[in-house]
């Protein structure tokens, strides 16, 4: 009887959630990038010419004490793994595909966007905050 | 009390290391298709991107997508790049003192796009 009342009592304490949260997190607040199927140059019939560059961010912001340096390159999380501490963190900001691809169409006049070029911009400072954007570079007739 | 954690905040900054971080990852890339082009294909082009880490202390560099494709357009008036395939280069010396992340772009520019004379587009050395 005591062994199924813990489990149940675990289970509400630990509910089962898709969602990966890191530990030491104490708020998190994001929107992500997940996945985007850009339009391709066939899609709005565009075979030469010069087309216009589209520009548009989303970023989200992290805050942790003690620092814990963000880990960017394959292997680089090996001084993160030497850290003898777990950071308390706070995360916050909308970078998602959404507000970048929108940004990115305003920069063109609300024009359709194509060849769509996404990156993460990581930038930190004493592994204190961190801020990452999703940066999308676009063409556009 | 405020001494003691000013310390503590710098040791710990000391032994984690990473004074300051500014680099760009590859994250995605809905590159065009030999049909866009109506699978009339030219030149091959390439063009890679890098970033660079040393020491744990510092990384910096703009190895995303956008640069390595600029670089491989970089020679050419094509309007997009055609069958692109994209690989990371890595390089790693003891434990991460020093690294390196490269994204190389290859590629195909529409047929009828001019090329510089050079065999290569790609300017950046991985």
């Amino acid at each position: 009887m005591l062994p199924a009342a813990s489990l149940s009592l675990a289970a509400c304490a630990f509910p089962q959630t898709p969602i990966a949260t890191a530990g030491g997190t104490i708020y998190q607040g994001s929107t992500d990038a997940a996945q985007y199927r850009a339009p391709l140059p066939r899609d709005f019939h565009f075979a030469s010419g010069t087309p216009r560059e589209g520009f548009g961010r989303s970023c989200r912001t992290t805050v942790t004490l003690p620092p814990s340096p963000p880990t960017v390159f394959l292997g680089s999380n090996l001084a993160a793994q030497l850290v003898p501490w777990g950071a308390l963190g706070v995360t916050a900001g909308d970078d998602g595909y959404a507000s970048a691809v929108a940004r990115a169409r305003e920069s063109v006049g609300g024009a359709a966007l194509f060849d769509v070029r996404a990156d993460l911009r990581t930038t930190s400072v004493l592994g204190v905050w961190t801020r990452q954007c999703i940066e999308v570079h676009a063409s556009a007739r | 009390m405020s001494r003691q954690f000013a310390a503590f905040i710098a040791l710990a900054c000391a032994l984690i290391g990473c004074i300051y971080t500014d680099v760009r990852a590859p994250l995605s890339y809905g590159s065009a298709t030999p049909s866009d082009a109506n699978g009339n294909l030219g030149a091959e082009v390439t063009g890679s991107a890098c970033n660079t880490a040393i020491l744990w202390l510092v990384a910096f560099g703009d190895g995303g997508y956008e640069a390595a494709v600029k670089d491989a357009r970089g020679r050419t008036n094509a309007p997009f790049l055609v069958d692109v395939k994209a690989d990371t280069f890595y390089q790693n010396v003891l434990f991460g003192i020093y690294q390196r992340q490269c994204t190389q772009i290859s590629a195909r520019v529409p047929s009828g796009s001019a090329v510089a004379s050079t065999p290569s587009a790609g300017n950046a050395t991985p």
